[in-house]
């Protein structure tokens, strides 16, 4: 009984996190669609970093509030437990008066975690299954990245793989665009694969699990059009014609109509992306990703090494301000 | 299937005897694959005596053809919720497009790239 209610008043602490670090994120992401003259490119990566921070934060509020009761338990010796009369005292060994409103908070977070990682799961297995099926009817061909000519009607051009990087071209699409266009196509689908887009889009959604489903849904979005944007201007540059781009993206998204499949992005999304193409100078230098992610990365390391290293003041800091809040 | 769409009509004992080595399967085995591929709409089948006699519903192209269709269906409406990054959405507004093609053609006329 002691365990379940120490999960579940874990699982509150995570929810209050990730509701905060949402509601950081989402300033923040409002505040990073001024551009502030930053490429698209760097921005799908500050929103990447939007989406993964929180996720980070509350993992590590989580592991480090939970780490002293269960090192105590372990050592068979419950931490500070005698000395907690003045608040709440969050212990995997004693059932110290748990709070009604914080265990119902902890089993609705858990719920909603796990529905949501099964359905992420689901989701991911089902495509990867698809995709792994149409491969098998293919033929492949090496442009730089494996380009896999699939059959069947719907206008299909995906990159694809986390690991195992390539573009899924229907034979109807190629079939149906003039080849400066295909090429325009290819090389913005390999520019995808060039940033690892495939990859980060399976980290924004395992990061969004730990958001609340209003934000996630928010940053997806922009990341996805700032993606989108970024992988435009990189096949302008490789085909040295941004008009043309343009051109196969309306050809695309004309042919791709045909048949009916869902709208994700929605009208507003190519107007912008045409518009934006249209515009976009040749001669702008292309920002190294390197350093952003390097730093992003750097920082989260110190974050989590100091936030583990004082993991006893962490969950000392959480107890008090659950004792205060509920 | 790949039996089925080489020699048709024929009965589950049939496949059973042409499958060896690595593919071997027992009886009973292929009698309920050839019965589910039935339920699915695969195979049609016929009374043969005490047997069912089966013959494939579409031909191996036009199977594949349907099948790639599907999935292509699939992936197209699952993308960027699933690590696949499609080129572009469709688009049903035709006025838009129209408006966008001609918006491309005037920067071309002036010169740009």
């Amino acid at each position: 009984m002691a365990a379940l209610a120490f999960v579940l008043e874990c699982a509150a602490v995570g929810a209050c996190v990730a509701v905060i670090g949402s509601a950081a994120a989402f300033g923040l992401s409002l505040l990073l669609r001024n551009g502030f003259g930053l490429t698209p490119s760097r921005r799908a990566d500050l929103a990447l970093v939007l989406t993964l921070g929180p996720a980070l934060a509350t993992l590590a509020v989580v592991i480090a509030t939970a780490l002293p009761p269960l090192s105590s338990a372990l050592g068979g010796q419950a931490d500070d437990c005698f000395s907690h009369a003045h608040h709440g005292h969050l212990c995997l060994v004693h059932l110290a008066a748990p709070r009604p409103a914080l265990l119902v908070l902890g089993a609705a977070a858990l719920a909603l975690f796990a529905f949501r990682a099964v359905l992420l799961a689901a989701r991911l297995s089902r495509a990867s299954g698809s995709v792994a099926l149409l491969e098998t009817l293919g033929k492949v061909e090496h442009l730089g990245f494996p380009i896999v000519w699939v059959p069947g009607a719907p206008r299909l051009c995906v990159a694809t793989g986390i690991l195992r990087r390539r573009v899924l071209v229907s034979s109807s699409l190629a079939e149906a665009l003039e080849p400066p266009q295909l090429e325009a196509a290819l090389a913005h689908e390999s520019a995808h694969l060039r940033r690892h887009d495939p990859l980060v889009s399976v980290l924004m959604q395992l990061g969004s699990l730990a958001l609340v489903p209003f934000v996630a849904g928010f940053l997806a979005r922009e990341h996805a059009a700032l993606t989108e944007e970024a992988c435009d201007q990189a096949a302008a540059r490789e085909v040295g014609e941004p008009s043309l781009v343009a051109e196969a993206l309306v050809r695309v998204a004309a042919l791709a109509s045909q048949p009916g499949p869902a709208l994700a992005f929605g009208r507003g999304n190519l107007e912008s992306r045409v518009r934006a193409l249209l515009a976009m100078s040749l001669s702008q230098r292309v920002p190294l990703r390197l350093p952003l992610l390097a730093a992003a990365g750097a920082g989260a390391a110190l974050t989590l090494s100091f936030v583990f290293s004082q993991s006893g003041a962490v969950h000392h800091a959480v107890e008090t301000l659950l004792h205060g809040l509920l | 299937m790949g039996v089925a769409w080489t020699t048709a009509p024929l009965t589950a004992r049939e496949v059973c005897d042409r499958l060896t080595g690595s593919k071997e399967r027992a009886y009973t085995t292929i009698m309920t694959t050839m019965d589910r591929l039935h339920r699915k709409g695969l195979l049609s089948r016929e009374k043969a005596g005490l047997a069912w006699s089966y013959r494939p519903t579409l031909d191996r192209v036009a199977h594949e053809k349907s099948l790639a269709d599907q999935l292509a269906t699939r992936i197209l409406s699952s993308h960027g919720e699933a690590g696949l990054v499609a080129f572009v959405e469709a688009v049903t507004d035709a006025s838009m497009l129209d408006r966008l093609s001609a918006l491309i053609r005037r920067h071309r006329k002036k010169g740009g790239r």
